[in-house]
């Protein structure tokens, strides 16, 4: 194959993008970082999962006030949080991840009088069969000390 | 003056990306891949100005700038853009898309776009949350940028025609040795993203992933959230699912061979749309930009060719049936 001086200079320069750009893929494929969008790791789907686990389709949110109400915190009506953000900060929240995580500000913005914030997951199991019902269960229980610490 | 390499690497290397190929291909690839990024931009509410919109209610503590965004913030001055001066930037991208998409000025509409995309990409994805879908298109935005991809199908090879006397036809027979190398990278690109999908497979699923209640479960947990068609009902079936899993790792884990071995692609790539067809039936994941630069792995030329639409001679037709399948 036969190039001219400047045809040489040109595919010299596409060759380094070919290299550059499939290398950035290569390495970000396989690491779990996402800051170098929009060379990425594509880990969707990619956890295992069990007979018998809970199916984790959303998260609801709870404010308890002194009255003893609960007062149910929809995601987008009432957090402003489309879904995959409300979702985050919940597990976020259910696994003590506060950093970072303005959940509980949010929640003391709505409900200054805020005594505990409880956290449910979704009531669903895997079978061999397919989905079956489960009972409701609390995942987290937050209390006012911690809604404090963590929304100044 | 002409030079030829000597080195077997380089040889190898320059026929691989560097074959004289037809130029539709590259163009149908232009059309199809500009036509869809606009298309959401304009029609799909999660691409549109709305949706910008939306990033002035997100907190503060979720903007964190991508690395490849920081530039851009440092050229304006560490200035944070605003949700009305994105917008703008997004209507003056769809201008710019539309003389991309018809080939007007199409080197530098097509930079245009692909720069206003990313940024608009860049901006949104700082406020929080990556999402998978748009990454492969804008890179395929950017490689068509340094393609001769409005060479032909476009108004600027309308104005060629009307200067040299060519026919429509006989234009769309033009070939370049820069006509390939955009269509075989976005097939790596493909050939690499499900690698890492497959690897992310292994290693966080800690090799127990193909085990069938994995799939049940996201088939039921996205049946649940998203409603899709066909979830709740398919993750009824355990051995289908096992199945499945382990097609999907078999699919994902050996793509790339069909890239080196392009007779392969026969299977790999009808393969691959069923999966992402079935994927949007049942797990509901909108991977439109994925499914629409699937079309890199058809070979129009030879296509066209076959059903005698495209006026070559027959050694001609066969050398650009090759370069167009392979």
């Amino acid at each position: 194959m036969h190039f001219t001086v400047s045809e040489k200079a040109r595919f010299s320069f596409i060759s380094l993008v070919i290299i550059g750009v499939l290398g950035a893929q290569t390495f970000s494929g396989f690491r779990r970082t996402q800051r170098w969008w929009p060379f990425l790791a594509y880990p969707m789907y990619a956890e295992t999962h069990f007979e018998g686990e809970r199916i984790a389709v959303n998260h609801r949110i709870y404010a308890v006030t002194p009255d003893g109400v609960r007062h149910y915190l929809h995601p987008e009506d009432d957090l402003k949080l489309y879904f995959w953000r409300h979702e985050g900060l919940a597990r976020g929240a259910v696994e003590d991840n506060f950093q970072h995580n303005p959940l509980l500000r949010l929640v003391k913005d709505l409900y200054p009088t805020v005594e505990r914030i409880e956290i449910e997951d979704y009531p669903m199991v895997i079978t061999h069969d397919g989905p079956a019902p489960a009972p409701t269960r609390i995942v987290k229980t937050i209390p006012r000390a911690t809604i404090d610490k963590w929304s100044k | 003056m002409s030079t030829a390499s000597n080195n077997p690497v380089l040889r190898a290397w320059n026929n691989y990306w560097f074959p004289d190929a037809p130029l539709l291909d590259l163009a149908i690839l232009r059309i199809i891949a500009i036509g869809t990024q606009l298309g959401l931009m304009l029609f799909d509410p999660r691409y549109g100005l709305a949706h910008l919109a939306k990033m002035a209610n997100v907190p503060d503590a979720f903007y964190r700038p991508l690395n490849f965004f920081q530039p851009v913030i440092m050229l304006l001055g560490g200035h944070r853009i605003t949700v009305s001066e994105m917008q703008t930037v997004q209507i003056v991208t769809i201008v710019i898309g539309i003389f991309a998409l018809i080939g007007l000025f199409s080197r530098v509409s097509i930079f245009l776009f692909a720069l206003g995309c990313a940024i608009i990409q860049l901006w949104i994805l700082s406020h929080g949350d990556i999402h998978h879908p748009e990454a492969a298109m804008i890179i395929a935005l950017a490689l068509l940028a340094l393609a001769p991809s409005g060479a032909v199908l476009s108004v600027d090879a309308f104005l060629k025609r009307e200067t040299r006397e060519i026919g429509f036809r006989r234009q769309l027979l033009l070939t370049s040795r820069e006509a390939k190398w955009p269509v075989l990278m976005v097939q790596w690109f493909f050939g690499l993203m499900y690698l890492s999908a497959f690897w992310a497979k292994l290693s966080i699923g800690d090799l127990q992933w193909a085990n069938g209640y994995t799939l049940q479960y996201y088939m039921a947990q996205d049946g649940a959230r998203w409603n899709s068609l066909l979830g709740t009902w398919m993750s009824q079936f355990h051995w289908l699912n096992f199945l499945g899993q382990w097609g999907i790792l078999l699919f994902q884990g050996t793509f790339f061979i069909s890239l080196l071995l392009p007779i392969l692609k026969w299977i790999y790539v009808p393969a691959g749309m069923l999966m992402h067809i079935g994927i949007y039936l049942t797990l509901e994941a909108p991977f439109f930009q994925w499914s629409a630069l699937y079309f890199v792995f058809v070979p129009w030329t030879a296509m066209l060719i076959l059903m005698k639409w495209l006026p070559a001679s027959e050694a001609q037709g066969i050398r650009l049936s090759r370069a167009s399948a392979g």
